[in-house]
């Protein structure tokens, strides 16, 4: 009986282990099947990223004019006392900048890593010279700065290193602390268990992990967080499965790629080179020991040994891996000694120095990508997106438009209450290139994503009118015969206009009688802008501004003249862009080129234009535009210290329920809109409310930039006539203005009303100050 | 001779096709009665001029020819470069060369690139425009080819005359290959007008035949 009992027992354990033998048998061959499609097939999404414009450094350039110290920083650049031994440093004395630039890939192609010397002259560059080689340079490409990653739900920041590019002092901390006996287990370490099992067993608590760096890295491929037999069961097997197929270099390369080091924001650090970047900015071929050992005490907690938060629990941990270093043999004592006495040395975050994000643009580039890229591509192929953006520009553009609304809050109380709060947007664009340089869409991102610069839609009031002086003033389309010169009555009219009648009226019921077409766009005089373009035509009017770039529904009232359509400050913006760029309408361009991950170009989209109306139209409006800033509604940038060539025009909705200013210099147009999204009335005109933070913005922007005039094309003639008569000015007229005409349009006979023999008093302003409208 | 009047008389009627080419410049007058003065070119402006002159002349129905003139050097842009040049006209021109040099060695890709760089720098320089314009022709992209010809002239327009000339025959060249042959005629003209000698305008208006034969 006895004897039965013993051998069904026997039986029953050896069926038992067959069958658990059968099961682990097929259940690691399906692990086998994971393990091999996970090492070699695609390891890591790599999330793509955003890149700003990069800068070119010249001799000339003024250093501090387009922020060079802000910028590294921004790059997190190195501040070193001595030479450059590493790209990411840099030294700065007050008449050097040196800088070791990065390689970076451009949509040009790899941008080699270079040491230059900039030799300032009071802020400014003389000259450039390689350090190396001591070769004078004549200009240098800094790489551009992230403005974001575009990933599926975690941004895992990571750069993909081999191991031959991995310090042998790195791999011997991360092991002396994670797998001493990385080289002589097969994937899991039955003496490491045990060992773990007993520290934990005296300390009462688990202090130690018996997990080789193989059974880690298939945690983190496949594995959750969860702490259970049957995960660590399963993450056991893999790792003898991965020790099967891999080498330990295989296996210790993709380790040091996946593991996590750390947080900055959003952005989680991942690997050995994102996070030697993070803590110390440096390539990890530069990192020095005690550097290495921090980096290897962060595995066990990246947070809780964060040196930014917590300094002194990162030291000790950084102390602990160098005297495990000791003890094995990896170090001497005197590197020992010197190691632990080195400060902690990672590279503080300075402020102001955090990445310019731009969120509403990064919105606006998403939606253009989405048309190309699909989302899982943009967030796991790595792919470089280039674009347009100033960082410089894009941080003056933020501050203008906080510390504008902030302004007109504090001015006018009334807009700070209420659950509406007042907004604002700002859009800057190059006329050349079409390229967009700055986009702020809102007051706020984190309250509103709402992107005002080119989803919402405004009348754009008295915005709208320079396309009614574009149309008349072309001879082509207009009505012939007008000129900057041509006199018009301001006064009360009726338009009627198939059967119904409209009567535009001027600000404050203001009506000026006899005015010239300049001092009537000067002014923003709606009754004589009226009368013109009843004289023009709607329809050549609305063909007109669809040529500039207006791409919203026109419909033909006469209203529209006014501005009566609803229209985005991104139309406006590249409509005016065709007045600054000679008639040439630049398509806008967020994305200018997109790069794979190995440096090839999928996509580069050069500056396009289309001629949309004659440079000669283009310069006589832009001509009176300048009027506009000098003595107009405008003339409040002045007054407020700008003082470059510039033209621009305000706008106001009926009770002031919109406010824009939208001008440009030859090199650079921006557009600002204030209002409420709800449409309630504001009741500020476009000088009071937009103006303002229009002017903040350019004089910042064009800091850097030498001051240039708008060049008249050829068949353009500028003469000096009398603003009152429209004849040419003679030495008797009090009042004289250099006015431009296409060439056979200009005056030939002198001022009718001065007699030539009195003396001339020269003075090129008109007399009225400017009217806020 | 005959010819060249038949051109000029034939294409001052014929309808526009296009937004006529830029006339010669004119100066600006600060004054009405005083008399318009000749253009001259400022000193760092005058960037690029012929280096040499072609003294060939060729006879023809109207007895002597003017001298053949051949086209301004770009090697003379760069060397052209002084300490009264502004720093961005400056580096814009040098990559304007590099993007020239790399259109030559027939790498049209790294040209625009290289191009478009230098007019980001600087806007307003007229040899960034006048080279991108090749390199769209070189590429077949008549229409920015055109636009881009269209502002170098523009710009060069105020201050230097040999290049000038330069953009008109690109220009003209441009809209031969377009088969726009009457304005590809007014263009060649227009550079004559100001440049008689220019070889290439000669041989365009030569080429391009009688008008009235031509669309």
């Amino acid at each position: 009986m006895i004897r039965k009992l013993v051998f069904s027992a026997l039986f029953l354990v050896l069926a038992g282990s067959l069958a658990g033998a059968v099961f682990v048998f097929f259940y690691a061959r399906q692990l086998d099947g994971l393990v091999v499609e996970k090492f070699s097939g695609k390891r890591w999404d790599i999330p793509s990223k955003i890149f700003a414009d990069s800068i070119l450094l010249y001799p000339g350039i003024d250093i501090d004019a387009i922020g060079l110290p802000a910028r590294v920083e921004r790059l997190r650049y190195r501040e070193t006392r001595g030479t450059l031994d590493y790209p990411g440093e840099y030294h700065r004395t007050n008449d050097a900048f040196e800088l070791y630039v990065r390689e970076f890939a451009a949509a040009s192609g790899r941008q080699p890593a270079r040491a230059i010397r900039l030799d300032l002259r009071k802020g400014t560059v003389a000259r450039i010279t390689d350090v190396q080689t001591g070769e004078e340079i004549t200009s240098v490409e800094l790489e551009p700065e992230v403005l974001a990653g575009l990933y599926q739900s975690v941004w895992e920041e990571r750069r993909v290193l081999t191991l031959d590019k991995v310090p042998s002092t790195l791999v011997n901390a991360i092991l002396s602390t994670e797998d001493q006996r990385f080289f002589e287990h097969h994937g899991v370490d039955p003496r490491g268990i045990l060992r773990a099992f007993w520290v934990n067993l005296t300390s009462g608590r688990v202090v130690q992990g018996g997990s080789t760096l193989t059974q880690q890295l298939m945690k983190n491929f496949f594995l959750s967080e969860e702490r259970s037999m049957s995960r660590k069961l399963r993450e056991a097997l893999m790792a003898v499965v991965a020790e099967r197929h891999y080498s330990k270099r295989e296996i210790l390369e993709n380790y040091l790629n996946e593991i996590y080091l750390g947080q900055n924001g959003a952005q989680g650090i991942f690997g050995v080179w994102e996070a030697s970047r993070f803590h110390f900015r440096k390539d990890p071929s530069a990192l020095t020991l005690p550097e290495c050992a921090l980096i290897a005490g962060l595995l066990t907690g990246p947070s809780y040994y964060s040196p930014l938060r917590h300094p002194e629990r990162a030291l000790q941990r950084r102390n602990n891996v160098l005297r495990l270093m000791f003890d094995r043999g990896l170090i001497s004592q005197g590197e020992l000694d010197e190691a632990l006495a080195a400060p902690l040395g990672v590279a503080p975050v300075q402020p102001g120095s955090t990445n310019v994000r731009a969120p509403y643009f990064i919105d606006y580039l998403r939606q253009e990508l989405a048309a190309t890229y699909p989302a899982d591509v943009l967030a796991s192929e790595g792919l470089s997106i280039f674009t347009g953006l100033d960082p410089q520009m894009q941080l003056a553009a933020e501050t203008a438009v906080e510390r504008g609304i902030a302004d007109l809050e504090k001015r006018y109380p009334r807009f700070a209450k209420g659950e509406q709060r007042l907004q604002a947007c700002l859009i800057a664009i190059h006329p050349q290139t079409g390229e967009v340089k700055a986009m702020v869409g809102g007051r706020e991102y984190g309250e509103s994503q709402f992107n005002r610069c080119v989803q919402a839609l405004r009348q754009p009031g008295s915005v709208f009118k320079p396309f009614t002086y574009v149309a008349a003033l072309d001879h082509d389309a207009g009505v012939g015969g007008v000129t900057p010169a041509t006199t018009l009555d301001d006064e009360p009219f009726t338009w009627t206009y198939e059967g119904r009648a409209w009567s535009p009226a001027n600000y404050n019921d203001d009506y000026r009688g006899t005015v010239s077409v300049r001092q009537a766009l000067e002014n923003s005089l709606n009754a004589a802008t009226t009368r013109l373009a009843q004289q023009v035509g709607l329809e050549k009017i609305r063909d007109t501004a669809q040529r500039m770039g207006i791409r919203s529904t026109l419909p033909l009232y006469p209203s529209l003249v006014l501005g009566a359509a609803e229209v985005t400050p991104m139309e406006v913006a590249q409509a005016y862009a065709v007045l600054a760029n000679q008639g040439l309408r630049a398509t806008a361009l967020a994305v200018t080129a997109v790069v794979g991950p190995s440096g090839q170009v999928i996509e580069r989209k050069p500056i396009e234009v289309e001629r949309a109306i004659s440079p000669e139209v283009a310069y006589l409006v832009t001509h009176l535009m300048e009027g506009v800033v000098d003595r107009g509604t405008g003339a409040g940038a002045r007054n407020r210290g700008f003082r470059r060539h510039a033209a621009g025009k305000t706008g106001t909705t009926n009770e002031g329920r919109d406010a824009w200013f939208a001008g440009f210099t030859p090199d650079l147009l921006a557009v600002v809109w204030v209002g409420f999204d709800d449409n309630r009335n504001l009741g500020l005109s476009g000088a009071q409310a937009a103006l303002p933070i229009w002017t903040e913005f350019m004089k910042q922007a064009t800091a850097a930039e030498p001051d240039a005039p708008f060049l008249p094309p050829p068949g353009v003639i500028v003469v000096a006539i009398d603003p009152l008569t429209g004849g040419l000015a003679t030495p008797a007229c009090p009042n004289r203005i250099e006015e431009a005409f296409l060439d056979g349009d200009q005056p030939t006979d002198p001022c009718p009303l001065h007699d030539r023999t009195a003396s001339p008093r020269m003075d090129h302003s008109d007399t009225e100050s400017h009217r806020e409208l | 001779m005959r010819l060249a009047c038949l051109a000029l008389i034939l294409s001052a009627c014929a309808a526009r096709e296009a937004p006529a080419p830029p006339v010669p410049p004119a100066r600006p007058a600060a004054d009405a009665a005083a008399p318009k003065p000749s253009p001259k070119p400022l000193a760092e402006e005058n960037l690029g001029g012929p280096s040499k002159r072609d003294v060939a002349t060729l006879g023809d129905e109207a007895g002597a020819a003017p001298q053949l003139v051949a086209p301004p050097d770009p090697e003379r842009v760069v060397a052209s470069i002084g300490p009264s040049t502004a720093p961005q006209r400056a580096a814009s021109l040098r990559l304007t060369d590099e993007g020239r040099r790399l259109l030559e060695q027939g790498d049209t890709a790294a040209a625009l690139d290289r191009i478009e760089k230098a007019i980001k720098i600087d806007p307003s320089n007229p040899h960034g425009y006048y080279w991108l314009a090749q390199v769209h022709l070189k590429n077949g992209r008549l229409d920015q080819a055109l636009a881009f010809s269209d502002k170098a002239i523009v710009l060069f327009a105020p201050n230097d005359q040999a290049w000038l000339v330069q953009s008109y025959t690109l220009r003209a060249t441009v809209l031969e290959q377009a088969g726009r042959f009457r304005e590809a005629r007014q263009s060649y003209q227009r550079a004559l007008q100001l440049q008689p000698g220019d070889v290439a305008a000669r041989a365009g208006v030569a080429r391009l035949g009688d008008p009235a034969m031509s669309p």
